[in-house]
């Protein structure tokens, strides 16, 4: 009876999709995917769209989406990057680059809450504004950072070079809001917004300032996420984390986390985080070319979608 | 019944009219700046700059008017362009090789429709999928190279303009406004377009098929944005594999602008033309003054938060003045 019950739980399935893509791409290279600097390089890539999936799965959940993280966490990582260069230490520029990010994520949620716009337009808005802004701050060109501090947090590796730093603030946060959402009441009634948001107000919770809480949370996340890379690479760039966005969104979804929010949850998204990036590492093990990679990415989201699909047509039918 | 169409009526025009005269203010302003603004060459560069808009305007508009989206028209007139020019440049004719790539289109269209009525994906995440896909393709059969295009009759398309100032691909924009303003206003499948965007349930209790209006509806704009990149292939003899990058984006910030409900339901092609008007001069004004470049894509964003916050405004005033016109007339 248990036994059953783990064997068609949803995490269940996703463990063992990774273990066939694990598989996959070891007898394809040879064996050379296992090595631990591998496997350290596998995990590295899971930190920033780690904490883009914490955010967005979290909106998700509640029945929004927003697809500006991309945008406001690389304009921040710049903002960043540009304080430090003017000369204000590390920890005053990258407060104000998180209250940045959480003031974007404000101002999706007026947009979304104020004017009623529907979230993914209202994002996409200010994922256009947020790449002028950039494009204003660093006038199109990388900017440097030779701040110690600040490149240690996010490029650090302990024990032997295999453990990143910016890997353990990231699975401590993934821990620190799975727990938040399962056990808190905060937690549970984001899921009862996303399941009904009038029964929610109903019930006596307020899903708007619910909405604001989680907009700007996310865009305070995507603003980390940012600073981490660009310690990682000692320099901020225009691309940043814009296409970590996506990758963000789809992890989630293969992680089980809804459209339409109401169900899903941390566990699911870090292996679905997990698998993503295993996929994409393995590729390039195998040499697959990088433009490759996008039409991939676009592909694996839509077969989340529909595996999405396809067990929550077993889930209404049963 | 009467006084609801009537109020229904004149909201939609002053709503048309209204962004009429903040374009006509706009090139005011930056005429006043800059009087060449309306020098016959900016006047033909607007004009042709519009044409690209403004095709993937008409199908997006159509789109949100029958309560859909597609984040992808962009990149598949990128890809369309892209396409175009390989093909031409195997040696095929010119002409057929805009037939193959309209008909590409299409089924590229037809893709989002499966997704989003077969498969019930959510119709913005479905063709964001699209999107990345189709962007990714652009870059692997082009390297990430411009494609050059010495196909003389080929460039004729976006190269001919008449009295040297109406460029051909302006002309063929308008004809398709036209055309699709017809089919919205005057046949039982145009008010059905409306009717789906409205309220989809009583749409089919009434006996339409929504799922068929959207099969249509995202076909059609798969089309157009083929169409939208020949023309671009044409108008600078080279297919860019960027040309359709925020093509998607500028479109919605027309059809919404222009008048276009997002969730739905009304606006018309006449508003999207004012539309397009209005986001090309502006930043082709913004340009002609030598507005700092990086500010130019800030200004652009603001413009769609702009339109939808009007969208909400006009709405609202919409609704309200229906239930008023419904309680006085009861």
């Amino acid at each position: 009876m248990n036994i059953k019950k783990i064997a068609h739980s949803k995490i269940f399935t996703l463990l063992i999709l990774l273990a066939i893509v694990i598989a996959t791409f070891t007898i394809l290279s040879n064996g050379a995917f296992l090595q631990p600097r591998n496997i350290r390089n596998i995990f590295q890539a899971t930190v920033v769209v780690s904490l883009l999936t914490i955010g967005a799965g979290m909106l998700m959940i509640s029945g929004q989406i927003d697809l500006s993280l991309g945008g406001i966490g690389t304009m921040c990582a710049m903002m960043a990057a540009f304080l430090m260069r003017s000369g204000l230490p590390w920890h005053l520029s990258m407060l104000a680059a998180l209250v940045l990010g959480a003031i974007c994520g404000a101002f999706n949620a007026v947009l979304v809450n104020e004017f009623n716009f529907q979230s993914f337009i209202a994002t996409l808005a200010t994922a256009s504004i947020a790449q002028g802004f950039m494009a204003v701050i660093s006038q199109g060109r990388q900017i440097d950072i030779s701040d110690r501090t600040f490149n240690f947090i996010g490029g650090a590796r302990f024990w032997d070079d295999l453990i990143p730093f910016s890997l353990i603030i990231s699975l401590v946060l993934l821990v620190l809001y799975g727990i938040m959402l399962k056990n808190t009441k905060f937690g549970r009634s984001i899921y009862l917004v996303g399941g009904n948001a009038d029964a929610s107000r109903l019930a006596g919770l307020r899903p708007k300032r619910i909405s604001y809480l989680l907009f700007m949370n996310a865009g305070a996340l995507a603003a980390l996420a940012g600073m981490l890379l660009a310690g990682r690479m000692m320099t901020s760039n225009t691309v940043g984390i814009t296409n970590a966005q996506f990758q963000g969104l789809t992890a989630a979804i293969l992680g089980g986390i809804a459209f339409g929010g109401g169900s899903g949850g941390m566990g699911g998204a870090m292996i679905g985080i997990l698998i993503l990036s295993t996929f994409n590492n393995g590729m390039t093990m195998i040499n697959v070319p990088m433009h490759w990679q996008s039409v991939a990415s676009g592909l694996v989201l839509l077969s989340a979608l529909t595996a999405d699909f396809l067990s929550s047509r077993k889930r209404t039918s049963a | 019944m009467s006084i609801k169409s009537l109020s229904r009526k004149l909201l939609l025009v002053s709503n048309n009219i209204a962004i009429l005269l903040v374009a006509i203010v706009v090139i005011l302003v930056f005429y006043s700046q800059n009087p060449n603004f309306l020098h016959d060459d900016n006047i033909r560069n607007i004009m042709r700059s519009m044409a690209f808009v403004g095709i993937l305007t008409i199908g997006m508009g159509m789109l949100l008017i029958g309560g859909e989206v597609d984040l992808s028209s962009g990149a598949v007139a990128g890809l369309s362009g892209v396409l175009v020019a390989m093909l031409i440049n195997t040696g095929i004719p010119w002409g057929w090789a805009i037939v193959i790539t309209i008909a590409f289109g299409a089924s590229l269209g037809l893709i989002s429709a499966l997704l989003v009525n077969v498969l019930g994906f959510m119709h913005f995440i479905a063709t964001l999928g699209l999107m990345s896909v189709y962007q990714g393709v652009i870059l692997v059969i082009t390297r990430n190279v411009f494609i050059p295009v010495p196909n003389e009759g080929f460039r004729l398309i976006g190269g001919t303009s008449f009295g040297n100032i109406v460029p051909l691909p302006f002309i063929i924009m308008l004809v398709l406004m036209i055309a699709y303003t017809l089919v919205l206003s005057n046949t039982g499948f145009g008010r059905s377009v409306y009717m789906c965007g409205g309220n989809r349930k009583s749409a089919r209790l009434v006996g339409i098929k929504p799922k068929k209006i959207s099969y249509f509806l995202y076909i059609n704009n798969g089309a157009l944005g083929a169409l939208a990149g020949v023309i671009i292939t044409s108008q600078m003899a080279t297919a860019s594999p960027v040309a359709g990058q925020t093509g998607s984006i500028d479109a919605i910030t027309a059809a919404v602008l222009g008048g276009v409900a997002f969730k739905g339901g009304s606006g018309g092609m006449f508003g999207c033309f004012i539309g397009i008007l209005l986001i090309n001069s502006f930043s082709a004004g913004l340009t002609f003054v030598g507005f700092p470049q990086y500010w130019q894509i800030v200004a652009r964003g603001s413009l769609l938060v702009l339109a939808l916050c009007l969208d909400y405004v006009i709405s609202g005033a919409r609704s309200r003045a229906l239930e008023h016109a419904l309680r006085s007339h009861n």
